[in-house]
């Protein structure tokens, strides 16, 4: 093989990993978006808070990242229940939720920027060795390695998709939810309690960007805008994948990583952010019938959610 | 040409426009400096943003983000013109409003016609629409190309940035000819189309409002005054760099500014414009960036949740109370 081969093949690998780190994310906002009728742009700055909350535990109070995760995880998930409770009781819509969540991305990023400086900082330093060293493939693969926090973003993108898909699927309690986001109205008139379901969803989301930003503090240097650098990619994978379809938005999510690298190496990589929107704005533009009847499906329902709830 | 309702503003605007054109006289007799004139400008930037964002974001509830690129494109258009082209200033100002609005048109064409780009989906497209644009000037050499655009040596442009006078009054002219015209349309058939689109557009096209004219009219002519205005900004800063001429926060500030004063009257994003822009001068000039954007973020969220209407919507049920 020559380098220049090796060079696209490990980059298109880490193209994976990091697409199945943000695809945590994007699977989390799919959710919200699809289900919960919400879309919480606000999500990638709970994960970039989760990672500077992460990145003091590991690195400040000298914690280890395990112990980091136990602690941010609860505090993620009654986020989550408290931002959700606010849409209930104010009964926000769609539209009005993107400008909410917008002021709320605008405030966090700030926020932290107050709290944490906006300089770039790295928990390299006090992690573990085991979590530092890079794995390399027993041969004849020896020139590729992997990065244990890949490893670990890539295992726990898996197993959360696999538990998404498991529990909306084949729980009960799954089965209410889908039928939440099909027909609010109906559901209820079946006995699911839509506010306490929508409550817990929502701080289970929320939750799971907590886990994503463990894995960020873990992975790579955080500064203060990079949610707003993850926005676009994110939000075209959600869609793209198909709003609600959690493994839809992950497989999405690495996909378009995984060509920007690509592209990286072969064409200026200044050029990279064009292709994801120039191919998500194709996408809507030349929306399959039965997608676009699915999305105006989706705004009567939503209108008649709200309509319908006490 | 001018009817009606549209006709009786003029009065108004003309004798606001005179008093406003005199201030800098009055700041110079009272010996203060040009920090008065700058700040009037910065104001005036704003009013023009926010309010031809609402003229067709607000009256026709099609949310855009796609003021920051048309904003974007004013601020390269005439910083392209005159570094590149060597062109007179007094041309290059306008031909930036023209770039903006051809743009919004094309897309508009394309756009207005697709049922699903409603709601939050025409949000979202223009978003990337801003996101396209950005990477392409920050990629195609004679634009940007990656380093910034210097506009100092630029010829001609010296008397401009003087003392910041000119654009004081080139943006005045701006703003007031965008808040009359926020005016008569709100007060003509055009905005009751607009309305009726916002209320509910298959209704609308239903009673045979071209809806598709006016929405592709309309978010052309505010593009316009988006581009119009990035020109002055241009010439007033200076240097430019698509992080910051792109950034998302420009649109989303404007918008927040409509909200908050109102968008469903003509005069609310002028107050909000106002407003705004004063808190952020009085904001920075003490405590840390950072924590005036939590405000204003803050006050965003809260006025979204407790006020929809904003301001302007307050003032008008009062009004109409007997």
């Amino acid at each position: 093989m020559s380098p220049d081969q090796i060079i696209l093949l490990q980059s298109a690998l880490n193209g994976i990993l990091v697409g199945s780190l943000l695809g945590i994310v994007a699977m989390g906002l799919s959710l919200s978006w699809g289900i919960l009728k919400i879309a919480n742009f606000a999500h990638l700055s709970f994960a970039l808070l989760a990672a500077y909350l992460a990145y003091t535990l590991i690195v400040d109070l000298a914690l280890h990242p395990a112990v980091a995760l136990l602690l941010i995880l609860p505090l993620m998930f009654g986020i989550g229940v408290g931002v959700q409770w606010l849409f209930l009781h104010f009964r926000v819509s769609t539209f009005t939720s993107l400008l909410l969540t917008f002021g709320l991305f605008i405030v966090l990023e700030n926020l932290i920027t107050y709290v944490w400086s906006a300089d770039t900082i790295t928990t390299r330093q006090a992690l573990p060795p085991a979590l530092r060293q890079a794995i390399r493939f027993p041969p004849p693969l020896e020139r590729f390695f992997v990065l244990p926090p890949d490893l670990l973003a890539f295992a726990s993108a898996l197993a959360l998709a696999g538990l998404v898909h498991g529990v909306l699927h084949h729980t009960n309690w799954g089965r209410g939810v889908r039928a939440m986001a099909e027909d609010p109205a109906m559901a209820q008139v079946f006995g699911v309690h839509y506010a306490r379901e929508a409550l817990l969803l929502s701080g289970l989301v929320t939750a799971t960007a907590g886990v994503a930003g463990v894995l960020i503090a873990l992975k790579m240097p955080l500064y203060p805008s990079l949610a707003l650098a993850w926005l676009g990619i994110v939000v075209a994978a959600v869609i793209l994948g198909g709003l609600g379809n959690p493994l839809g938005a992950l497989v999405a999510t690495a996909l378009l990583i995984l060509i920007q690298n690509i592209w990286s190496v072969r064409m200026q990589p200044s050029w990279a952010p064009l292709f994801a929107f120039s191919l998500f704005v194709l996408y809507l533009v030349a929306q399959p019938q039965e997608l676009r009847r699915r999305w105006q499906g989706r705004r009567r329902l939503a209108e008649s959610r709200r309509e319908a709830r006490p | 040409m001018i009817r009606g309702g549209a006709r009786r503003g003029l009065l108004g605007f003309g004798l606001a426009g005179g008093l406003l054109a005199l201030l800098p006289g009055l700041v110079a007799g009272l010996g203060l400096g040009s920090f008065w004139t700058t700040l009037g400008f910065q104001i005036f930037v704003w009013v023009t943003l926010a309010v031809s964002w609402n003229f067709f974001s607000g009256y026709s509830g099609y949310a855009s983000f796609g003021h920051g690129a048309f904003f974007g494109i004013g601020m390269y258009t005439t910083a392209t013109l005159l570094v590149r082209g060597s062109v007179p200033v007094a041309l290059a100002l306008p031909m930036a409003g023209v770039v903006a609005a051809v743009l919004a048109w094309l897309v508009g064409l394309v756009v207005f016609r697709l049922p699903q780009f409603r709601g939050e989906l025409f949000s979202l497209l223009t978003l990337a629409m801003t996101f396209i644009v950005a990477t392409v000037v920050n990629n195609v050499d004679w634009l940007d190309g990656g380093g910034g655009v210097f506009l100092r040596e630029a010829p001609g442009i010296a008397p401009w940035t003087d003392n910041n006078l000119r654009l004081y009054y080139a943006t005045l002219a701006i703003a007031l000819l965008c808040v009359y015209l926020a005016y008569a349309i709100y007060h003509t058939r055009w905005g009751q189309a607009l309305f009726a689109i916002r209320d509910d557009e298959d209704v609308a096209d239903g009673l045979g409002v071209p809806t598709l004219r006016y929405k592709i009219g309309t978010f052309a002519l505010s593009a316009f005054f988006a581009g119009l205005v990035g020109g002055p900004q241009a010439l007033f800063l200076g240097y430019l760099e698509t992080a910051t001429a792109f950034a998302v926060t420009i649109p989303l500030l404007a918008l927040m500014m409509a909200i908050l004063g109102g968008a469903t009257v003509w005069y609310g994003p002028v107050l909000g414009a106002v407003l705004v822009t004063l808190l952020r001068q009085l904001l920075t000039q003490g405590e840390t960036a950072e924590l005036n954007q939590i405000a204003i973020g803050l006050v965003f969220i809260l006025t979204i949740l407790f006020m929809p209407q904003g301001l302007g919507g307050l003032i008008e049920a009062r009004r109409q109370r007997p």
